[in-house]
């Protein structure tokens, strides 16, 4: 399964909720990434294109997974490829990575205290 | 102020002339807050104007004009013609009810692009405006930018507007809550300046004391609002309180971490950081206390395009 941001979703995605603006990181997580990782073994999503992805729609689409329960890190691990051509945008490959890594961490911790 | 006329500094300007310019920035909003009409706001003596100044002016106008449900009245005879030109250019002639003239003859050393108003509750508004506004950009100083980056700072501070400037309380507060950006590009100094301005409750104003030693200090008074701000830059601090907030500040780190001659301006109810990359491996931070408070948050991005380099991506490690 291949999602492109910009071509499926939009090229000026911003925002962590819906109370901030359609194209935010919590509908692209609801309408494509759940979906997607529900149905299919492998998902690449295609960061190539978009004006740019802020800190807030990357952790709440991405980070977010972990947080509402959909996925664990290790699922991800498995099943989600994030990628780009454009080589200013491996920033945002790393940046990925690391919401996912501190949602899973978070849940963790939870999981202790409970 | 004579009667309800308002009238602005010879330099309005908040780094040469923070007192005066600040001073006439808060009668304005004060007329709109206490409902009263102005007799006029006159131009005429201003001789230079900066373009965070001239956002400031604009976002004032702009409420009062909401606020007072007519425009400000004044008279553009009298005013410098570069003035004329700057601000014509920048559209405060159609937030004044002014006739837009056909030709300006002033001489301007900078370019400023028209400003871009926004309001929480636009839901999709904000990523085109970014866009558009940096297209514009590219278009007044000839070169590329990093796109990516100057969008990801100015969409995050739109997103701290939505979720942390204004408090929905009562009907107006919920209908009215603006933001407002603009750009300008200087050619003999080849700067681009972007600047993004809101009314809201500041970020000392929303940020708590997280760590043991910020409370004491706050309780004794010595957290003041240039420590807030640059605490609300730390990875992972945020208003919210909530897991996974609090990234969005980082963001406007690095659109300065991009360039080699650059710098960021943060300034929140009394408190103003300025993170600067002068080339070298850190970027210098500074803080100060305002004397006057800006009444909202005020962000302005200095830099050279010419200057780009690949280390963005390291912004977070060079604090």
């Amino acid at each position: 399964m291949h999602i492109s941001i910009a071509k499926d979703f939009s090229d000026v995605p911003w925002g962590r909720f819906p109370s901030d603006g359609d194209f935010c990181g919590q509908n692209f997580r609801e309408l494509f990434l759940v979906p997607a990782l529900k149905n299919h073994d492998s998902v690449t999503v295609d960061l190539d294109g978009v004006e740019g992805l802020g800190s807030s729609f990357l952790d709440e689409a991405f980070g977010g997974l972990i947080r509402k329960g959909h996925a664990s890190e290790a699922d991800l691990g498995a099943k989600l490829t994030v990628t780009t051509s454009q080589p200013e945008y491996e920033m945002y490959l790393d940046l990925v990575r690391r919401y996912i890594r501190q949602a899973q961490e978070e849940a963790d911790r939870e999981l202790v205290r409970v | 102020m004579r009667g309800h006329e308002v009238t602005l500094p010879e330099r309005l300007d908040l780094d040469a002339n923070y007192s005066a310019t600040i001073s006439a920035m808060h009668k304005v909003r004060l007329a709109a807050q206490r409902q009263f009409r102005m007799r006029y706001l006159n131009f005429d003596h201003i001789r230079h104007i900066s373009p965070s100044a001239a956002l400031l002016l604009a976002s004032e106008i702009d409420r009062w004009n909401d606020s007072i449900g007519g425009r400000i009245r004044a008279r553009d005879d009298g005013w410098d013609p570069a003035i004329r030109h700057l601000l014509c250019e920048m559209g405060l002639f159609e937030l004044l009810g002014l006739k837009r003239p056909r030709e300006t003859d002033g001489v301007v050393n900078t370019t400023f692009l028209p400003f871009v108003r926004g309001n929480v509750g636009d839901r999709t508004q904000a990523g085109i405006q970014a866009k558009q506004l940096r297209q514009q950009i590219e278009a007044a100083a000839g070169t590329d930018i990093k796109k990516h980056l100057l969008f990801d700072g100015l969409t995050e501070a739109v997103t701290n507007v939505c979720q942390h400037a204004y408090r929905k309380r009562g009907r107006r507060s919920k209908r009215y809550s603006p933001w407002w950006m603009s750009a300008a590009y200087a050619p003999t100094t080849n700067t681009v300046t972007v600047t993004f301005y809101d009314h809201g409750l500041t970020i000392p104003g929303t940020l708590p004391a997280s760590q043991k030693m910020e409370r004491w200090k706050h309780r004794l008074g010595w957290w003041d609002d240039g420590q807030r701000i640059r605490a609300a830059m730390t990875i992972g601090r945020s208003s919210t309180g909530k897991s996974g907030r609090g990234k969005g500040l980082q963001n406007f780190l690095e659109l300065i971490a991009a360039y080699r001659e650059s710098m960021l301006v943060l300034s929140s109810r009394h408190g103003r950081l300025s993170v600067r990359n002068t080339g070298r491996a850190r970027l210098e931070y500074r803080t100060q206390t305002l004397e006057n408070p800006v009444q909202g948050t005020l962000i302005e991005w200095h830099f050279v395009p010419k200057t780009a380099t690949n280390l963005a991506r390291n912004a977070h490690f060079h604090r």
